[in-house]
Parts: structure tokens; C-alpha cells; sequence
């Protein structure tokens, strides 16, 4: 394995994120010209820009599937053994639910839905079935973890 | 969804308008993204079934393909990726949109992925993953016709760029997928692993430097 650690003090632990920001286009355009700037003479930095970027096409070359409707089926399937409750299985409260425009992508949210949960397969009658007890404990830990999240979008 | 559409259903609704994402520069799409998440929680926790619809549609794909390159098996991504989904479907009645959604969303993807990479530890060493694919995928080379030989050469690199994730330490390894691939900011990675945002800075730190270390002689 090659000893890429540099000589240069922007290598360390404290400046982290300059390259990084840099190599993946984040950084604001006068710590870019700043960066830049230095790395005209200097060689550490040059030959770590070469190795992040390498990493950096290495892993866009890294691609994963997705099976997207087999995906879908089979998670209609989990949450109908779960027992669906009532709502999931009408029709008419998506149309009330949603007055948004324009109605192209409501269109395709309703596609995916009928796709997910085709109309024969409801049972609209079919009470909704009550969760095991180590679902439950999931449930409060998932929603325990989400209380404990520091507000995101202030 | 394009990120178009969901702006364009924003507009003119009776939806809570997005808030701003403070100092960050993302604009004001990327802040309607956000609230539109969450908003289509609340709906699902209302009863609003197409709203579950959206919410899988908008993010199966980058929960698979995290989870994928997390565990680096398909089949057990896509397993643990239905357990991310029936979780939040579980957790609806109670969901309160006190956090960003994706951020919720991806700590309970990335605290699945931790537990089976737990559990899998015990029934496979790393060292040994290293020597077979490395191994396997130098063979396949030696082996094969030079016709195949430039598609040998890229699995052979898939598999040293695999390699070189999967010996990453697991919240590296987490860190570095949601910087690289998601676009996460340091702020929401922090979130997601429960960490400071120095402490992310630090182990992308140590991650990229250990990738670069790795894949060095590709250059
Ligand atoms: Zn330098």
C-alpha cells in the first residue's frame, strides 16, 4: 500500500474537509481560488487532489440496482400481512386527500399506488390487525429516535 | 420524482409553506424538498394512502442503494430496505415532523445496516472477503480470452473498490456513502449517525485517506 501522507500542514485532521469540499465541488468559490492558489506550488497537495479525485471516479463507477416493482410487490404483500388498515384500502381518500397541482405528478403517485395496491387485491371491510409487541417496541424506538433528532429544517 | 415537479406542487396549495434553509445556499427547491417529506408524513399519519405511494417512490431507490453498498448484498439490502419502509409505515401515528424526514429515514436504514453487520461478523471474517474477491477476480483475468479483457479489468477494479469500502470501520463506511452518494451536508450526517459534525469530518478523514491509500495504484 502506498504511503500517500503528505507534508504539507493542510493535510491534517483540522483541515479535513478543505480537499474534500474541494474534490467533491462544495467549497465557495474564495476558499476554492484560495485553495487553489496554494496548490500551484505545492506538490503534497497536488498528488493528494489525484488520489481523492481516483477515489472519487472510482466509487461513480460503483453502481447499484434497485428492482423497483418486485420491490414494491413484495412490500404490498408484508404490509397486507400486517392487516392494512381500513384507509390504505380506500379509494376515495386519496381523492380527497390531495388538491395539489399540477395533477402530472399526483398522476404518477397514483400509478405507483395502484400498482402498489391494486384494486382487487382490497379488502375494505378488513379491520386493521394490531401489531406484535416487538413491532410495537420497534415502533417506539423508531419514533423515540426521531424525537431525539435535533430539528433539521430550522 | 424530479425535483421540479415537487417544487411546481409547492406552489399555489395549501401545503405549509417550506422553510429556509439558513445560510447552507441550497435554494429554495432543495428547502421545499425537505418540508414536502415531511409533509407527506403527516399526510400518511392522517390517512392518506398516496402519500405512502410518494414517500416510497421518492426514496426506495437511495435507501436500496445505500443499504447495497452497505452490506454489498443485494438481496439483504433489498430485505433490510423493506424493513426501512414497514418501519416508517409502523411509526406513522406517532410520526411528528421535528426532524428533517431523510435524516429519520436514513438512521433507521443506517442502524439496520449496523445490527446485520453485527451479526454478520460473527459468521464471516474480513480478512478472508479481502483474499477470495481480490484472488477470484485476479484469476478470472488470467483466465479469460483477451476480448473480455477490458470488461475483466473493470470487474477487477469493482471488486478492489468494493473491497476497500467493506474494510472501512462501519460508520466510515456509512459516513463516506452518504457524503459521496447522497450529497449529505456534514450537519445531516451528524444527525444520522448520532455524532458531532467535527466527528464526521474526522472520519471521512480517516476513510478517504484510507480509499486513496487503497485505490492509489489506479492512477
Ligand atoms: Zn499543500
Amino acid at each position: 500500500m502506498k504511503d500517500l501522507r503528505p507534508s504539507c500542514p493542510l493535510h491534517s485532521e483540522e483541515h479535513a474537509s478543505l480537499l474534500l469540499d474541494y474534490c467533491a465541488r462544495r467549497l465557495d468559490p474564495d476558499r476554492k481560488a484560495a485553495l487553489e492558489a496554494h496548490m500551484e506550488h505545492c506538490a503534497a497537495c497536488q498528488e493528494l487532489r489525484s488520489a481523492q479525485r481516483l477515489v472519487w471516479d472510482s466509487l461513480d463507477s460503483w453502481e447499484a440496482s434497485d428492482t423497483g416493482w418486485e420491490f414494491n410487490q413484495r412490500l404490498q404483500e408484508r404490509l397486507r400481512q400486517e392487516g392494512r388498515p381500513a384507509w390504505m384500502d380506500s379509494v376515495s381518500t386519496w381523492r380527497e386527500g390531495i388538491s395539489w397541482k399540477p395533477a402530472v405528478p399526483l398522476a404518477a403517485a397514483l400509478a405507483l399506488w395502484l400498482m402498489v395496491f391494486p384494486p382487487n387485491g382490497f379488502n375494505s371491510s378488513k379491520p386493521s390487525a394490531p401489531q406484535q409487541p416487538d413491532q410495537l417496541e420497534k415502533v417506539l424506538e423508531d419514533v423515540q429516535m426521531l424525537q431525539q433528532l435535533p430539528l433539521g429544517r430550522r | 420524482m424530479p425535483l421540479r415537479s415537487v417544487t411546481l406542487m409547492m406552489s399555489g396549495n395549501n401545503l405549509p409553506q417550506p422553510a429556509m434553509a439558513n445560510g447552507v445556499g441550497k435554494g429554495m427547491a432543495v428547502a421545499a424538498t425537505l418540508d414536502f417529506d415531511a409533509t407527506l408524513m403527516l399526510r400518511v399519519r392522517d390517512g392518506c394512502a398516496s402519500s405512502y405511494a410518494t414517500l416510497l417512490e421518492r426514496h426506495r431507490t437511495p435507501v436500496i442503494h445505500f443499504l447495497f453498498r452497505m452490506v454489498q448484498n443485494q438481496a439483504i439490502a433489498e430485505e433490510l430496505a423493506q424493513e426501512v419502509f414497514l418501519r416508517v409505515y409502523r411509526s406513522r401515528e406517532k410520526y411528528e415532523a421535528s426532524a428533517k424526514f431523510t435524516t429519520w429515514l436514513f438512521r433507521i436504514a443506517t442502524n439496520l445496516a449496523f445490527n446485520w453487520l453485527r451479526d454478520e461478523k460473527g459468521r464471516k471474517a474480513q480478512d478472508s472477503l479481502q483474499d477470495e474477491t481480490a484472488s477470484n477476480a485476479t484469476k478470472k483475468l488470467c483466465d479469460r480470452a483477451p476480448s473480455v479483457e477490458s470488461r475483466l479489468v473493470y470487474e477487477v477494479k469493482l471488486e478492489e473498490i468494493r473491497v476497500a469500502i467493506g474494510l472501512l470501520p462501519e460508520k466510515q463506511r456509512a459516513a463516506v456513502l452518504m457524503h459521496k452518494y447522497e450529497e449529505m451536508e456534514y450537519s445531516q450526517i451528524a444527525k444520522v449517525l448520532g455524532c458531532s459534525e467535527s466527528a464526521v469530518k474526522s472520519l471521512l478523514f480517516r476513510a478517504y485517506e484510507c480509499l486513496r491509500a487503497r485505490l492509489a495504484h489506479y492512477g
